[in-house]
């Protein structure tokens, strides 16, 4: 059976100081899609925007990722997703489900569109599902006023995009200075680049600290780095929140 | 640090890149909590900051303390 990149999407499912977050909700999919299907891409972290009319917990950010999976298996990860969704969801959550095929989406542009919009200003959910059937999209909430569904279907935009937001989790190095060719050869990492995108040679050494955080520019991750008076350091966090 | 609202909402004043002025303040709160989910601090975490407090709740140019008794006592 054929098989198509398939996005997957998730918003809303924590609540403020609880247990479990919409990051590590969003890595229980992805590994149960990896041991059952197929690989999976990296997960990116959307923001999306702040508004007193918007319900978000602390933060309103989504989480996104891609698969390969044919038609029978993305009717089982949105089975599966939705009774995990309902099982671990924080009791006052309005967790959101987003998942879809690229190949069956009949407006790209406007499906953008709509993400870009979810960062600058308050989206409706009757707004949401008007585009997520003209999309061919699953869209569905679990709990609650299912708000979530607006950035579950924004987040999928913006991955569509390909120019934003930071990947999650942190990789692990045990040097504390590899060159950029090294850094390629880690599969997290496609490109390193200056933040304004200039790509550094591949002998240029990078000087690390700590964890790597990369962000995702043209359609990959990317790690950010800049020039200091001791060399090339990747950027901070406080310099990544932007992304 | 913080402001009232007339929704009685406590807003950090010194908006979202006062980086030791949100140390300072996590560094005198008795209910400072690192957020749990990594992917969500905003300063490096040698130090305790409001700006990684699970309890914070980001507005569009700053942060509310949703840790009310903290301020009230």
């Amino acid at each position: 059976m054929k098989t198509y990149k398939t996005y997957i999407c998730i918003d809303d499912t924590d609540e403020l100081g609880g247990e479990i977050s919409t990051g590590e909700i969003s890595e229980n999919l992805r590994e149960y899609i990896q041991q059952n299907y197929a690989p999976c891409s990296l997960v990116t972290r959307h923001q999306l925007f702040l508004d007193d009319a918007i319900p978000y917990t602390s933060h309103n950010s989504s989480m996104c990722f891609t698969s390969q999976l044919n038609m029978v298996q993305k009717e089982a990860v949105i089975a599966y997703a939705i009774e995990h969704l309902q099982s671990v969801c924080a009791p006052s959550s309005q967790p959101g489900l987003c998942v879809g095929f690229e190949e069956e989406l009949s407006d790209k542009m406007a499906l953008i569109r709509f993400g870009e919009d979810a960062k600058r200003k308050v989206l409706t959910k009757e707004e949401a599902y008007v585009m997520a059937q003209m999309q061919n999209l699953h869209l569905s909430e679990h709990k609650n006023g299912g708000q979530g569904i607006i950035g579950a279907l924004a987040g999928v935009g913006l991955r569509l995009q390909g120019n934003d937001g930071r990947v999650k989790g942190k990789i692990k190095v045990k040097s504390s200075s590899m060159s950029v060719k090294e850094l390629l050869a880690l599969e997290e990492i496609s490109a390193v680049c200056l933040s304004n995108h200039e790509i550094l040679p591949q002998d240029t050494m990078i000087t690390i600290d700590s964890g790597l955080k990369t962000v995702w520019l043209n359609h990959q991750p990317v790690l950010l780095v800049e020039k200091t008076e001791e060399g090339y350091i990747p950027l901070d966090r406080e310099s990544l929140r932007h992304y | 640090m913080f402001s009232i609202d007339n929704q009685r909402r406590f807003i950090f004043i010194h908006g979202k890149t006062a980086y030791t002025e949100a140390k300072k303040q996590a560094s005198q709160c008795l209910y400072f909590q690192l957020d749990k989910d990594e992917d969500e601090w905003v300063t490096t975490i040698q130090w305790a900051s409001c700006y990684n407090c699970l309890f914070r709740r980001w507005t569009p140019t700053s942060f509310m303390c949703m840790k009310q008794d903290s301020h009230e006592k």
